[in-house]
């Protein structure tokens, strides 16, 4: 079920309805049931997924508590991580490792035989395994109790909000939730207009920007026509690539965010103004949140972090961010962004000392035009990667960023050629000033401004009109309808 | 905050909507319940063809317009429902051409144009449930908004201007094309219509008898798309109304197939110089003199 489908709005509000007359100790079945038809709307025997995942994990849990040694705690652990990541694999992988088994063989004039079955892939699992996963990582660290009670820790794992495409919540957050659901604050008039409010902007950014800028880079990445495309079209459809996967992320996530705003739950944020960032390192800091923070603790750290040398630590940054690559896609092109992050991080990391040496002998690294710069030229290295993710391939995104460097052409800009690419002027003009409003809401978030308190201290008259206007404003200028076929969230793959 | 949503969405919606010819039905809506004593239905030949406005105003027979563009035969079952749901006629008119396609429903535009402008009601979930056979697409004909939304690159002065302007479902066009002489197939070829479309007839006849209301059928004349093309088509569909003929009769239904009367119709004045609006349907020349003579032949009293 999408955020943005007809059967979400019908569903959510019975949801919302029941929830807040349910009796306080069933509050969580309730939210179970309503998780569980939300997942399996789309395909119902991968609720057996779900709950295999759920089910193994809660196990895991318990029988690392109870175990006294830390060998058994160490083997269930193990088990419980294998028995997750084998479904991963088989469901997300399988044929990646099949088709790139068969190109070696092919190198060796040798072939593999085709498997006779195929698997389409179950919408989340990378999430909902990672939350899994992390569940047990902490029970064995000590870091939360096992949660005895089945229901709620299935609830932590299948929450609707969040199941599909994150944010990938940690146990002490949302699972700590779960079990004082009876003492969460609902009827809350206040959250209740937070909730929508974060809910409204999250459908903006995913309606109005995201899906809008899909029809060009659809359009433009099309490996059937790609190579049609030179100089600034390649360069304007990967900027808008750039901006549909953010707006496409984190309007999920908004909308995830708010709903659960709305049930009296705090869901961890996931975005930070990404595009304001001033290195690769900082962008990490602030693009999909939860996920950096796994890999984090529980491969980044593991894996020795930067506690054994800088070649370790070096190391590890590489292999985190080619997990991450294969975390995304199970293909080439996801693990060469992957790599491309990790060795842009990397280069930052060792140029660090120099550069700052260098912008201070030249200007004021703390002026404001400095920031500008900073800012622009991580967004270049970010767009440049981006090519790898969105291509269908590693040679066509080769191709495309060369392209794009080989042919200087800005009269698209004023011939015309630039609306033959799927969307018209006025279409543009919309998308234009969509952006005008993403970009001073995120400058104002990069400057400790919180709009969304401003609004919501305002008059009720007032907020009342904006807020229609801006359901109006998605309902009209919004990319949905019988003409349009509904765009998933990106993410949702993943 | 509900009732600012709901005024500015209505306006919005009012504005974003599809006007061309399909807000007849949204005249429907308006029109006082249980004052009709004819409903019309079927598709454009209909509401080219007959005047509501002359029936009502000369022969002082109160009636209402449901025809509507490519009104496919189960759409004007279920429009026979509507009228029945908001009326109490004694006489249920079609216009039958649509009975030779095999076509529960046209395409999407048409689709709309039928949907569109009904009123809430029960033949409106039946009739949405039964003839949009993909579940996902249903919600766009019960909340047409998200079927329009993107018309606002297209909006022009007319879209903001009330439609509600044709207080009986009357459409006019002034437009004059020179028709050229209707051929005729021979009296006794007859073809039956398609199966599908015959159940729906059946089903028509039923929902007519049980409620008391007379339905009658009749064919206005119209012409092959272009002189020389269209002619094979053309006849056949004549040899379905040939067949709807003894259909007609075995149901015990009143029907008047006009190509059957075409040389007293050019009598009574219809002419091919200055009464058609294209080949295939009427202006409001020849939509006057049409009406009236049907009138005057008592084909439509009930």
């Amino acid at each position: 079920m999408l955020f943005n489908s007809f059967e979400f709005i019908r569903f959510f509000p019975i949801v919302l309805a029941l929830y807040f007359i349910m009796p306080k100790k069933v509050r969580y079945i309730w939210l179970l049931i309503a998780s569980y038809y939300f997942y399996m709307s789309w395909m119902p025997q991968y609720g057996l997924l779900l709950f295999g995942a759920t089910a193994v994990t809660y196990g895991a849990g318990l029988l690392i508590d109870k175990a006294k040694k830390t060998g058994f705690k160490k083997l269930f652990l193990a088990l419980s991580v294998v028995i997750c990541f084998s479904l991963l694999f088989v469901f997300k992988y399988f044929m990646f490792a099949f088709s790139s088994l068969q190109m070696v063989a092919k190198l060796f004039g040798s072939s593999l035989t085709e498997p006779s079955f195929s698997l389409v892939l179950p919408v989340g699992i990378s999430f909902f395994t990672f939350q899994a996963v992390g569940y047990v990582i902490d029970v064995y660290r000590g870091d939360v109790d096992a949660e005895k009670n089945f229901f709620r820790y299935a609830l932590f794992v299948a929450f609707f909000p969040q199941l599909v495409a994150g944010p990938i919540e940690r146990s002490r957050n949302l699972l700590k939730q779960i079990r004082g659901i009876e003492n969460l604050r609902i009827w809350s008039f206040r959250q209740i207009q937070e909730g929508a409010v974060v809910m409204l902007y999250g459908y903006i950014l995913k309606m109005i920007i995201s899906d809008r800028a899909k029809i060009v880079v659809d359009a433009v990445f099309d490996p059937e026509v790609c190579s049609d495309y030179t100089g600034f079209i390649p360069a304007v459809a990967t900027i808008l690539f750039a901006i549909q996967i953010y707006c496409d992320f984190a309007g999920y996530t908004y909308i995830a965010i708010g709903a659960s705003k709305i049930m009296g739950f705090d869901l961890m944020n996931n975005f930070n103004t990404p595009y304001l960032a001033t290195s690769i390192r900082d962008f990490w800091a602030r693009w999909h949140i939860s996920l950096t923070q796994w890999f984090r603790d529980y491969l980044y750290i593991p894996l020795g972090g930067n506690r054994k040398g800088k070649f370790r630590k070096y190391l590890n940054i590489f292999i985190v961010f080619a997990v991450s690559g294969l975390w995304h896609g199970a293909a080439w092109h996801f693990v060469v962004w992957g790599v491309l992050h990790g060795i842009l991080r990397i280069a930052d990391d060792l140029t660090a000392p120099l550069r700052t040496k260098v912008y201070s002998k030249i200007g004021n690294i703390q002026s404001v035009s400095f920031r500008i710069y900073q800012t622009l030229g991580t967004f270049f290295f970010v767009c440049v990667a981006w090519v790898f993710f969105r291509a269908e391939s590693i040679g066509q995104a080769f191709g495309m960023i060369g392209r794009t460097f080989t042919h200087w052409n800005p009269w698209v800009f004023t011939d015309g050629t630039m609306f033959s690419t799927g969307m018209e002027f006025k279409e543009w003009n919309v998308l234009f000033v969509a952006l005008l409003f993403l970009l001073v809401c995120d400058i104002c978030r990069l400057c400790k401004v919180d709009l969304k308190q401003k609004f919501l201290s305002q008059g009720w008259i007032f907020k009342s009109v904006v807020f229609v206007i801006g359901v109006m404003l998605v309902l009209v200028f919004g990319i949905y309808g019988a003409d349009y076929d509904a765009a998933s969230f990106i993410y949702f793959q993943f | 905050m509900l009732a600012v949503f709901v005024i500015l969405f209505s306006r919005v919606w009012y504005v974003l909507r599809q006007k061309d010819l399909c807000t007849v039905q949204d005249n429907f809506r308006h029109y006082p319940k249980n004052t009709a004593e004819i409903v019309f239905i079927g598709q454009s030949h209909c509401f080219c063809s007959v005047d509501p406005n002359i029936v009502a105003e000369d022969y002082g027979i109160e009636c209402f317009m449901l025809a509507t563009s490519g009104q496919t035969v189960p759409e004007s079952y279920y429009a026979a429902m509507e009228a029945l749901e908001f009326q109490k006629p004694k006489a249920i008119v079609m216009e039958v051409a649509y009975c030779a396609n095999d076509f529960r429903t046209l395409n999407d535009g048409m689709t709309h144009m039928f949907f569109d402008g009904m009123p809430e009601c029960k033949a409106k979930k039946l009739a949405i449930d039964d003839l949009i056979e993909e579940e996902e697409n249903r919600i766009y004909f019960k909340m047409n908004f998200g079927a329009y939304h993107q018309r606002w690159k297209e909006l022009t002065e007319e879209d903001y201007r009330n439609y509600l302007t044709a207080p009986r479902g009357e459409f006019y066009s002034d437009d004059v094309f020179t028709n050229w002489d209707i051929p005729l197939e021979a009296e006794d070829a007859s073809e039956p219509m398609p199966e599908e479309m015959e159940r729906y007839m059946d089903l028509l006849v039923d929902l007519c008898k049980e409620n008391n209301v007379e339905l009658i059928l009749f064919c206005a004349p119209f012409n092959s798309m272009y002189p020389d093309d269209g002619i094979m088509d053309l006849f056949y569909r004549q040899r379905v109304f040939h067949y709807i003929s003894d259909y007609a009769k075995e149901k015990g239904v009143r029907y008047y197939n006009l190509f059957d009367e075409l040389d007293e119709l050019y009598a009574y004045g219809l002419n091919n110089e200055t009464d058609w609006k294209d080949s295939q349907h009427l202006n409001r020349s020849g939509m006057t003199k049409f009406t009236n003579y049907m009138m005057e032949k008592g084909y439509f009293l009930p």
